[in-house]
């Protein structure tokens, strides 16, 4: 049986993703890939996949589609609310979808993005080995374009299926409304008037709040200006998701997963692989703290989060 | 012998290798050395090797290999690469389309460099540029060699949309963009060559180290054909 999806509501952004490019930086071309880590790992795992499976990522205000097929689905990421044929049903949880069901994830109330993934993942012709759209560029995932309403998406085939396996992810990072972002040293640290020790010190000053011009290339944030004595304009230098940039404003903008290969500002400080998808998923108007940890921290932080990936396992 | 280069964290999936603190050609040999040797040794163990001006930087998956392990093994490649090599790439001629439909600011440039059109473009295709880097969007070399007296300052408020193909300059630098992109360089003229295909495997048409020239061309059209 041909097992594939049709698009009833794309919402604002859907998009196809995996884990991204890789070796293509040389090229100029951006990783892109999911912008949260853990919330896709998860969905793809919920729903039966181990590797690098193609998903669906939207963002704010959901997905609705319907499929042709009995199907194991999960779906993750922002609290959204979630119903099959009507009737609510879980996030995070493994779900079997019978051919005719219609599933719909509705607006974020915390959190941007939701992850949907499908037993055996979506079928995607891989451009630069990788079935991820790359939104800046309009390559890659389906034509290299956001879904629209009336898109056919193709699952790829898969083995017999096996007992009605079912699993939840209950731990799990929460999408706050003031969310503290752990951060190590960048290459411009010293530059910062105030310290990195100054600057994540609580207190108002440290506060910034997320603005409306957000995207998957980066977070804009807004909160009292930080000033370096040199500027913040550098030659340009390769940079990944996580760098906070300052701009010649003073405001940082945390990069994601769609950044733009080298960046030419000063970047003080880097958010932790633990930490990105909490970026990844703030909303406008969010209120962000910077936390200084060590990159001994760090490390653990990112295997504290990767351990709920084992016990399932 | 090289200086050491200075090799720190970026984040906790990331390393930075700053080679040199100057960005001209002699600066970025090293760095297309230093990308080459830490390529040969551990391109198989890291996601992604990007340089830039004066570095380098080397993105990991800290499920797979630990911060301790990659800043060694890069230590471990510059160290046995005792000199420069010469790195030559490949060599490219673009031609370009200088006519005033595609050469936005030409007569713009011309005057403030108080020079005649025809001494610019004979100038500008007179000089030999090397691919330092590429970024800023997909494909988009960053090129190296543009004559002293060519140097220009950006627009004061960047277009929207410069025209896929568009050949531009702006201070030191001399740019190509492969699509149509907003972007505050100064336009020269344009060329009708592929920049970047994505459905390639090798997507750019230049690699950093490459050499390129440039070929004035009396239409278009007749710039498709670059080599």
């Amino acid at each position: 049986m041909k097992r594939s999806i049709h698009i009833l509501d794309p919402g604002l952004l859907s998009t196809l993703q995996d884990r991204g490019r890789t070796h293509v930086g040389a090229f100029g071309v951006s990783p892109a890939g999911y912008a949260d880590w853990f919330s896709a790992q998860a969905a793809n795992k919920l729903a039966g996949n181990s590797g690098n499976e193609a998903l669906i990522e939207t963002t704010l205000n959901g997905i609705a589609f319907s499929v042709t097929s009995p199907l194991r689905i999960a779906v993750t990421g922002a609290d959204a609310p979630l119903r099959i044929n009507g009737q609510p049903a879980l996030c995070w949880h493994t779900l079997h979808v019978r051919e005719g069901d219609r599933v719909e994830v509705g607006t974020a109330q915390r959190g941007v993005r939701n992850y949907v993934a499908f037993e055996a993942g979506i079928k995607a012709k891989p451009v630069l080995a990788s079935a991820s759209t790359d939104t800046a560029a309009g390559f890659g995932g389906f034509d290299g374009r956001a879904l629209q309403k009336g898109d056919v998406l193709q699952l790829l085939g898969c083995e017999q299926e096996t007992d009605d396996p079912r699993a939840a992810f209950t731990e799990r990072p929460a999408w706050e409304q003031h969310a503290v972002l752990r951060v190590v040293s960048g290459p411009d640290v010293g530059a910062l008037a105030s310290g990195l020790a100054g600057l994540t010190a609580t207190g108002r000053s440290a506060t910034f709040a997320v603005k409306q011009h957000c995207n998957r290339q980066g977070v804009r944030l807004q909160g009292e200006a930080m000033t370096s004595q040199t500027g913040w304009d550098r030659s340009s230098f390769g940079v990944c998701a996580g760098c906070v940039q300052i701009a010649n404003d003073g405001q940082p903008i945390v990069l994601l997963c769609n950044h733009q290969t080298t960046g030419g500002y000063g970047i003080p400080f880097v958010v932790i692989s633990a930490d990105t998808p909490l970026a990844a998923q703030l909303r406008p108007g969010d209120q962000v703290t910077f936390q200084a940890v060590n990159q001994a921290v760090a490390a653990n932080a990112f295997v504290e989060r990767m351990r709920v990936f084992r016990q399932l396992r | 012998m090289m200086n050491r280069p200075k090799i720190a964290p970026l984040g906790d999936a990331a390393v930075l290798v700053v080679i040199d603190t100057a960005s001209d050609q002699a600066a970025m040999e090293k760095v297309w050395s230093a990308c080459f040797a830490i390529r040969a040794a551990l391109e198989r163990d890291v996601l992604d090797i990007v340089p830039a001006y004066g570095s380098v930087l080397v993105r990991f998956d800290p499920a797979r290999v630990s911060m301790a392990v990659i800043i060694a093994s890069i230590r471990g490649a510059l160290e046995r690469e005792t000199a420069v090599q010469r790195f030559r790439g490949r060599e490219h001629q673009v031609g370009v389309c200088f006519n005033s439909e595609f050469g936005l600011d030409l007569d713009a440039i011309a005057s403030e460099l108080a020079l005649s059109a025809e001494q610019l473009i004979e100038d500008f295709c007179g000089a030999t540029y090397r691919v330092a880097f590429l970024g800023y969007t997909a494909g988009f070399p960053y090129l190296l060699g543009l004559p002293p007296r060519l140097r220009v300052k950006r627009l004061p408020t960047p277009r929207t949309q410069v025209p896929a193909g568009s050949v531009a300059i702006a201070m030191d630098q001399c740019g190509i963009y492969p699509r149509t992109t907003p972007g505050g360089w100064k336009i020269l003229g344009r060329t009708a060559a592929e920049i970047f295909d994505p459905t390639r495997d090798e997507p750019a048409r230049f690699r950093p180290g490459d050499t390129v020239r440039f070929v004035r061309a009396a239409r278009l059209d007749e710039t498709r054909t670059s080599a």
